[in-house]
């Protein structure tokens, strides 16, 4: 028996040194092998050691790692718009008629795309962007892509029988005829009030308009409205076709949920999980549902980006790492990149791996900010000077070195370092905006300008003998009390709960946090609870290249939570953000200017203390060359023009 | 017999639709709103009115425009024909959501399960044969050691020292990223990458285990009928195995069927550690973000499996003992 015993022990030592051998060999599987197509592309910036390389065509696989999980949805956002997810999306589907530009920071129109594209002013106050394709734009397959192909985005993207299987069909909200195409009467099961969508027009094999509504111009990004990509309509409805007889765009033949949810929802074959028929730089190889793990190879009919630009690297694997771990996978070989790391737990440690020498890295900072969100109709926080107080009594620069490491900076509006308005306007806001550094006699100094100078009995506010100041508020006394409203496991939250308290309570303001999930917070955020009864809570915004706060901040009661969510009704600041937005798109200047004001304003209102904008970091493998993101120029666009050395 | 088990079964039944009101009515009072978090919150800045357009038609596909009553008595009635709903996470039927991860989850538990028995059970009986011994003593510190730590710092010393430090498995995942493996070497790299957790898990699991086999073993050897064996001359392997150890089975046989019940369970820190497809990765999301139908399938398909857990184990016991009786 012991002999038995002992040979099965030893075989299975035996198995399990064999099965821990780390394969040597291990790929990269097929790095180097792929020599997609011919780069015609504009290879600025790299140097002239690769041109031999580029010139073979796209080579060498990288590995992208994200603390965020692939869920595999990669036909639009209209089921949802998980981080991961989107950047396939960003890769594998291309084409649009408007891109991001890095030269200019904002959206233009794509000329690899579009032939030509008229705005027309319309006299009743709509707009009409017509728009002309290049007629050798193809599918990944070859398959042509015509206008038939972007009319059929539009049109499936507002359909009923699509709003039936659980997607946003309100991409499109803004063009003439939205409502009457996407809305069917309340009594019927199928069909909708019309089939033609009256503001979208198929003009011939490659050309084709869309009418903007009127009440939605003048507005300074107006062109962004006429983004539309295209979509095979050969894959997704197979025996339908796009068809316009003069007073509109429209489908005909079999399009209905039933066929949609074959060719779209199922989770082998369907569009949704596996599209094979794209247009972007890269396709889809292979999604692995069980290891979360997506292969995307590089198009080899892909026509290049604004610029013309190709893919150089053949291949990109997308895969989720730890953020505890990230660095070590890194270092390890086992990703390539870590494309935008932030926080001190993530930068430090990479940091030391880039002493080392075993990677690289790039830096840049984020366009947004970590911020105390004040809900400006409750309590105390409904007054200018207690959120200016509020601001006085918090050390913002030391709060930014705490939580980043030293890797963030501050902020004095709702912009972000990295926004062309800032550039211009950097040197005047330096100038003329308040810091709100700290000080806690100037933070005393506007409470009692404002009134906080009464104790719970209504008497005199003593400081030393009483403890938190009141005010005669409607008739009534309001105690300043601050409750704040935080996240659970959040190193902001938690800085927060250390550095405010005692400033605040020092000068006769009481503070009390209440840590929720997100979710609950958000509920908050929203006003979805019976009674909203926090005074500040503590999350984080970005900005795109499309910065139109009109909503935002914008007076009227339909807007407070869902998009007002500081519940700000400061008519100043709501005009400014009105003018930003109704700027002429061609006058810059203007809107650089408003912007200034609009940004004035936000600083002295201050809807919210900016806590910190990130300098974010990407961590990098020796390997990949030419590779430089910003915070606009992100991943997408700029592996585009990095390549692989091995 | 049968009729034992029938009765059992309307049992079950009773309590599954019970424990399915008291869940529902649970999920229903959480505070937060699953079709907002369908919802780009950035479309809200952005375009109000296509927010708006956008929540409705969230609301709508969750079935959030009707009664609670409505809706739970719609739940329910798919659930009973297999329709287990939407996630609003992911975007899919909760069945295509859970498939994978279920699968993952069994494989990896199972071979734990394997694992840990064939380690424990010898274990545990030795020890309880060497009661006191240095084997005993030894075995018993280091019990005590496994069960005081946490299995997330075992993942992490062992991450450290086996895949960074000796870089023989991986730090996470359950293959190797862009590989085009096929056959035993696919299966190579998929049970490679499983390896370190299962150490993990096998490793968390050993305390608790041998100190109740052991503790089970000490019992049975105090009982007269092993004195009574011994004086009879058997011999002591036969004592130990065939009449000690049997009757040590019944507490066994009741961690086992937990544990077995368990398999299914996944664990949310060996998975969240190691970035294993599992369910409890799939339960800790959808929790976060009020997935409730995923949450509340998945809770009523662990409340069957601990109803039929409970319902093996009586069963079991028969097999193991022939002196109990059902009633």
């Amino acid at each position: 028996m012991k002999k038995i015993l002992a040979c099965i022990l030893v075989l299975t030592l035996l198995l399990s040194i064999t099965a821990c051998q780390k394969d040597e060999e291990t790929p990269p599987v097929n790095s180097g092998e792929s020599k997609v197509g011919e780069n015609e592309g504009n290879n600025e910036g790299n140097n002239e050691d690769n041109d031999e390389d580029v010139n073979k065509g796209p080579s060498g696989s990288i590995t992208l790692g994200s603390t965020t999980e692939l869920s595999g949805d990669f036909f639009t956002s209209m089921w949802g718009n998980n981080a991961q997810d989107a950047l396939v999306k960003d890769l594998i589907h291309g084409y649009g008629t408007i891109g991001f530009q890095r030269e200019t920071a904002a959206y233009g129109v794509d000329t690899t795309v579009v032939k030509d594209l008229k705005a027309i002013k319309n006299n009743d106050g709509t707009k009409t962007f017509e728009i002309e394709i290049n007629n050798d734009l193809t599918y990944c397959d070859g398959t042509q892509i015509k206008a038939k192909d972007y009319v059929f985005s539009i049109l499936f993207m507002s359909h009923p029988e699509v709003a039936d299987m659980g997607a946003d069909t309100s991409n499109y909200i803004d063009f003439v005829g939205y409502d009457e195409f996407n809305e069917r009467p309340e009594d019927s099961e199928e069909g909708q009030v019309s089939e033609v969508f009256t503001g979208v027009r198929l003009l011939g094999d490659y050309k084709f308009s869309v009418v903007v509504k009127a009440e939605k111009l003048p507005y300074f990004y107006d062109e962004v409205l006429a983004s539309v990509s295209p979509t095979p309509i050969k894959v997704l409805a197979p025996n339908a076709d796009v068809k316009d007889e003069g007073d509109g765009a429209k489908i005909t033949g079999e399009f209905t949920t039933e066929i949609l949810e074959k060719t779209i929802s199922d989770t082998d074959t369907g569009y949704r999980y596996n599209p094979k028929v794209t247009c972007g730089p890269y396709m889809l190889d292979k999604m692995d549902q069980t290891t979360k793990i997506a292969i995307l190879k590089a198009n080899p009919n892909y026509k290049g980006d604004y610029n013309g630009q190709k893919p150089q690297i053949a291949q990109i694997v997308i895969k989720k790492v730890n953020a505890a771990t990230q660095i070590d996978e890194l270092v390890a070989g086992d990703v390539d990149i870590l494309s935008k790391v932030g926080g001190k737990d993530g930068i430090l440690p990479g940091l030391d791996a880039v002493d080392n020498g075993s990677i690289q890295c790039a830096t840049f900072p984020r366009c947004g900010y970590g911020k105390i969100t004040f809900i400006c109709d409750i309590g105390p926080t409904q007054f200018i000077k207690v959120r200016q107080a509020i601001a006085h009594c918090l050390d913002v620069p030391e709060f930014a070195r705490q939580y980043s490491g030293g890797y963030a900076s501050t902020v004095n509006g709702a912009y972000g370092v990295a926004q062309w308005m800032y550039k211009d306007n950097a040197a005047k806001i330096g100038k003329e905006f308040n810091k709100y550094a700290l000080n806690i006699a100037k933070a005393e100094e506007l409470l009692i300008e404002d009134g906080w100078t009464l104790n719970e009995k209504g008497n005199e506010f003593v400081k030393g003998t009483d403890t938190i100041r009141h005010k005669m508020v409607d008739g009534e006394l309001m105690p300043l009390l601050i409750k704040h409203l935080a996240t659970t496991n959040n190193p902001v939250s938690d800085l927060l709960s250390t550095m405010l308290p005692a400033n605040m309570e020092s000068i006769g303001m009481s503070y009390e946090q209440t840590a929720v999930e997100f979710p609950v917070l958000l509920d908050n955020l929203y006003g979805d609870v019976p009674e909203r009864i926090y005074n500040m809570m503590n999350l984080a915004t970005g900005f795109s290249p499309v910065y139109d706060p009109f909503y935002s901040y914008n007076t009227e009661d339909r807007y407070m939570g869902i998009s007002n969510c500081n519940y700000i009704r400061d008519d100043e600041l709501m005009s400014c953000a009105k003018k930003m937005r109704e700027t002429e798109p061609s006058d810059k200047e203007g809107y650089s200017e408003k912007w200034y004001n609009f940004q004035k304003r936000w600083n002295e209102v201050l809807p919210d203390v900016p806590l910190y904008s990130d300098e974010y970091h990407a961590f990098f493998s020796k390997k990949l060359k030419n590779y430089d993101a910003d915070s606009f120029w992100t991943f997408r666009y700029a592996i585009l023009y990095a390549n692989v050395e091995e | 017999m049968s009729k034992y088990i029938i009765k059992r079964l309307i049992y079950v039944a009773f309590v599954f639709f019970i424990l399915s009101i008291i869940l529902f009515g649970m999920y229903k009072l959480v505070p937060g709103d699953p079709a907002k978090m369908m919802v780009d919150q950035e479309l809200a800045a952005k375009d109000p009115a296509k927010f708006e357009q956008a929540y409705q038609n969230a609301r709508k596909t969750l079935g959030f425009d009707k009664p609670v009553y409505v809706q739970y008595c719609k739940w329910m009635g798919k659930m009973l024909t297999g329709n287990f709903g939407y996630s609003s996470i992911y975007r899919k039927d909760v069945a295509e959501v859970v498939k994978l991860p279920l699968l993952n989850t069994a494989k990896l538990n199972i071979l734990n399960l394997i694992l840990v028995f064939a380690i424990t059970i010898p274990l545990g009986i030795t020890t309880a044969i060497k009661r006191y011994s240095v084997y005993d003593n030894t075995v018993q510190v280091l019990t005590v050691i496994g069960i005081s730590l946490p299995s997330f710092i075992i993942a992490l010393v062992c991450i450290y020292f086996f895949a960074i430090k000796t870089p023989i498995f991986f730090i996470s995942g359950m293959a190797t990223a862009g590989a085009d493996f096929h056959g035993i070497r696919l299966f190579w790299d998929k049970l490679h990458h499983m390896l370190l957790p299962l150490l993990v898990m096998t490793l968390f699991s050993l305390a608790s285990i041998t100190r109740y086999v052991r503790g089970a073993m000490i019992d049975v050897l105090r009982m007269d009928f092993i004195r009574t064996a011994r004086a009879k001359g058997l011999r002591e392997k036969v004592v130990i195995y065939s009449h000690a150890f049997r009757n040590a089975l019944i507490p066994v046989v009741t961690i086992f069927t937990w544990w077995f019940v368990g398999i299914f369970g996944g664990s949310i820190i060996i998975e969240q550690i190691f970035l294993y497809n599992g369910m409890g990765q799939i339960m800790i999301q959808s929790l976060r973000n009020q997935d409730f139908a995923l949450c509340l399938t998945m809770n009523m398909f662990y409340i069957i499996l601990a109803l039929a857990g409970n319902l093996i184990m009586d069963l079991s016991y028969l097999l193991v003992d022939p002196r109990v009786k059902l009633s």
